[in-house]
């Protein structure tokens, strides 16, 4: 459920006078609205009864940035940090405004979905679909207008989806804890397996399959035309080909129209995890993760890097 | 090694603590909060020392020191009780106060315990005894080389005497007289040391014959004095042996009683760590702190797991910080003017003391303004071992200098590091190889930069590694980036941090951070 006016309003409010914006980036992203504590502290940081979703963000800050590393606020729903963004612009234009927040330094980052969010009037673009169209091609960021984004989308359907791209699986093989999904040793192929397994029962992606489908259309070896024939194609391609690379393009094109936030939570900890509840678990493997793409390189490829390196020119080297 | 739970259910402000440290998560760090003076730099300083100081006699008075700290700790009461993982298998180890009646109720019949010995007053004895055997063959000694002295003098005289060369014989006298009265001393002395000895037969006879050498001028002519003079060498020496044969007789004895006394803690998987300071004289009396070991060890692996278990622990705070660990007299030192010091004969002050114990303790370390001592050993560290290599390999220098530069220029933001060609001095360069001041360098980046050589240079591996406000002196973004660091330097280890870091914990999630709640006051009690 969305912020009400007046819970946007405070919530605007305590980004502007909160000290930790000053002379920083600051990027709205999506996660669980949590009270903001405007004295934060171990206690209060233990007393959050989830990670907040923006700690995989801040642990996917690339290494190289050492000074003046960007801060990340939590605004609720796709449509809140929105919401948020424009109405901190609005306020700063206010006569006589008060604030730590520097307006040209500040961007946000939303999920793709399946369904688009419209964008306030006085953007360069009307929503969200259009943003990605924009900012990606064929899966790479578009360098040439990334520079010209404020607000970004995701380049697969969920931060989660980041999760289980096949860059990932060696971390899974590699940890102390192995993974597990469906009572098995995690495989992400088998994650992959199930979403085009399960594609024709999501009513989402079957009612906006025109939209989400333009989004892989470079996939040009898939039929695109029902969502059952995208399904086969897909299978069937997959099963028979030998190209590694076109493989790869595939399941980042399914991670692109899946909803993978169901998968992701099916990843659960092996049954000798001494460390309490499976989301403790999960946790602790987005972070991990986040480490991982702290240290990818900043190319088009790699989404991520690619964000934090766009957004360190645009403020400290324009 | 990995401290899987530690509970204390009294101690200085701790009260009633049960924390757990989840052996399944990741990363391995665990920050701990508290309020100011909610006791986490207590608490660390509790695990490090119980843990590190406990099992190694030259660092069992680091444990008086803190113990002392409480005053009002209970017989029989639990101190701490804390889960090891050693990578095998679990070990608890419950530290609990005690008195001499607890380990005798251990032993059924008591076969081999001395009846009226502690196991405290065992152990000082044992330490005690052999120095008293020393200092006994050392006055004998002495008393031998007098009596050989004043056998000799009479020798000489008489031989003279008979060959008309005869000596003065107020020297004679003189020489004999200075000589039994250090002999008397000597006996003196012995026999304070020992009440169950009656010294006046001895001590009268030496007394009659100076007595007769000071009015007899021809006493050595006289074969009565000269038999008094040979039964007192006689009796003398009979009498120091028969002491001897005693003290070794003793320290037999009290072996036996400590064997008897450690083979019973060891089949109850006790280990004696210190007495506690009390005002009794009866040592029964005397408070103990003991450690009981639970777990699937064997008695013959304890003292190995204990060693290694003490060498995996590692203590890192600010030199500014309080150690509960030193001297209640050191740790009054700072409370002092430097007039008052003086006046009081202090030659040092307290940051000098902190310095001189970290040769006792080598899993102790303070973030200085810059561990230069270590940073110059582990460059001629790294110089030697190139240099060991190119012996090796006929004149091939290895490359572990230019390996260590790199790692460490690594970490300093655009500067760069080096030793003077003395291995004396440090130097630092910017990019453009100006040479840098103190007042040029980011406290922050020395500081990573001595975290970084602290692990390394000490190898601190799978170790248990407490951290008190690791985040002073850095900002917010690299206090959450020194959690990545330190997992990056070593990431085998645990780390426990005590901090006030929102930041820190920030690159954790929130279950892993532990925290030292504020406990409710019975306000009655106030009233």
């Amino acid at each position: 459920m969305s912020l009400n006016e007046s819970d946007t309003q405070t919530h605007c409010e305590n980004i502007r006078k909160c000290a930790r914006a000053r002379n920083k980036i600051v990027i709205l992203c999506e996660g669980k609205f949590q009270h903001f504590n405007k004295n934060p502290s171990p206690q209060t940081y233990r007393k959050m009864e989830e990670m907040p979703d923006a700690n995989f963000y801040k642990a996917c800050v690339p290494k190289w940035w050492r000074q003046h590393r960007p801060e990340f606020f939590i605004c609720g729903d796709r449509k809140d940090v929105l919401n948020i963004f424009f109405t901190l612009l609005k306020l700063h234009h206010q006569p006589n405004d008060v604030s730590f927040l520097n307006p040209d330094k500040l961007f946000a980052i939303v999920d793709l979905d399946i369904q688009k969010a419209n964008i306030c009037s006085s953007y360069n673009f009307d929503d969200t679909e259009k943003i990605f169209r924009d900012l990606y091609n064929e899966l790479k960021v578009n360098q040439s207008t990334s520079f010209l984004h404020r607000i970004w989308v995701t380049g697969l359907i969920h931060k989660e989806a980041y999760f289980l791209t096949p860059d990932i699986q060696p971390i899974f093989e590699n940890h102390s804890n192995l993974p597990h999904y469906n009572n098995h040793c995690l495989r992400l192929e088998q994650i992959y397996m199930h979403m085009i397994g399960e594609i024709c029962q999501d009513i989402d992606l079957q009612n906006n399959w025109q939209s989400a489908s333009q989004r892989i259309q470079h996939c040009s070896y898939l039929n695109f035309d029902e969502i059952e024939n995208f399904k086969e194609s897909w299978n069937f391609t997959y099963q028979n080909t030998g190209d590694e690379l076109k493989k790869k393009q595939m399941i980042l094109a399914l991670l692109t129209i899946v909803k993978s936030k169901k998968y992701w939570e099916n990843v659960k900890p092996p049954d000798d995890w001494t460390g309490g509840n499976e989301r403790k678990f999960r946790e602790q493997l987005s972070l991990k993760i986040g480490e991982f793409y702290s240290c990818q390189s900043s190319t088009t490829e790699n989404h991520i890097p690619f964000f934090f390196r766009t957004l360190y020119d645009i403020v400290y080297k324009s | 090694m990995y401290l899987e739970r530690i509970r204390i259910p009294s101690f200085r402000v701790l009260k009633n603590i049960d924390i757990s440290f989840e052996r399944g998560f990741f990363p391995k760090v665990f920050p701990i909060g508290s309020l100011n003076g909610g006791g986490k730099s207590t608490l660390l300083q509790l695990i490090f020392v119980l843990l590190h100081c406990s099992f190694d006699r030259d660092r069992v008075d680091f444990v008086r020191n803190l113990i002392n700290t409480f005053k009002s700790n209970n017989v029989n009461t639990v101190l701490s009780i804390i889960d090891i993982w050693d990578g095998e298998k679990e070990i608890q180890l419950e530290f609990f106060y005690c008195q001499e009646l607890y380990f005798r109720s251990l032993s059924e019949n008591q076969i081999g315990l001395p009846n009226n010995d502690s196991y405290s007053s065992i152990t000082k004895k044992i330490m005690v005894i052999p120095d008293e055997i020393v200092v006994l063959e050392r006055r004998k000694t002495t008393i031998q080389d007098l009596l050989h002295k004043i056998e000799s003098l009479i020798d000489n005289e008489k031989k003279g005497d008979n060959e008309g060369k005869s000596l003065n014989s107020r020297y004679i006298t003189r020489e004999v007289e200075h000589s039994l009265k250090e002999i008397k001393e000597l006996l003196s002395l012995i026999f304070s040391d020992f009440s169950d000895i009656e010294p006046a037969s001895y001590i009268t006879k030496i007394s009659g014959l100076l007595s007769i050498l000071r009015y007899k001028k021809d006493w050595f002519s006289e074969n009565e004095v000269i038999l008094q003079v040979n039964q007192v060498y006689t009796d003398t020496l009979s009498i120091i042996d028969r002491l001897l044969r005693t003290k070794v007789l003793e320290l037999e004895t009290i072996e036996d009683y400590q064997k008897s006394y450690m083979k019973l803690l060891e089949d109850n998987k006790i280990v004696y760590i210190c007495d506690i300071s009390s005002n009794s004289k009866d040592d029964t009396d005397e408070k103990i702190l003991v450690c009981r070991l639970k777990g699937n060890l064997d008695i013959k692996e304890t003292n190995g797991f204990l060693k290694k278990m003490s060498e995996k622990v590692f203590f890192a705070a600010h030199v500014s910080q309080v150690f509960l660990f030193t001297l209640s007299d050191v740790r009054r030192l700072l409370f002092k003017t430097q007039d008052s010091k003086e006046l009081n004969g202090y030659d040092e002050d307290y940051h000098t003391y902190i310095q001189k114990i970290k040769s006792k303790l080598p899993g102790f370390f303070t973030y200085d303004f810059l561990g230069i001592d270590i940073l110059v050993n582990a460059f001629v560290k790294a110089r030697d071992l190139d240099f060991q290599e190119a012996v090796k390999t006929n004149g091939e220098y290895g490359s572990n200098y230019k390996k260590l530069l790199n790692d460490l220029n690594s970490l300093l933001n655009n500067k760069k590091i080096n030793i003077e060609e003395n291995l004396l001095e440090l130097t630092f360069q910017d990019i453009d190889n100006t040479k840098l001041n103190p007042e040029d360098l980011s406290h922050g980046e020395l500081k990573r930069l001595c975290i970084y050589m602290w692990l390394k240079h000490n190898n601190i591996e799978n170790a248990i590694v407490l951290m008190d406000e690791i985040e002073i002196a850095f900002h917010p973004d690299w206090q959450y980036e020194i959690v990545q660091d330190i997992q990056k330097w070593s990431s085998n280890n645990q780390y426990l941090l005590a901090t006030h870091s929102f930041s820190i914990c920030e690159a954790v999630t929130p279950a892993h951070v532990k925290e030292l709640e504020p406990k409710l006051l019975n306000n009655k009690k106030n009233d």
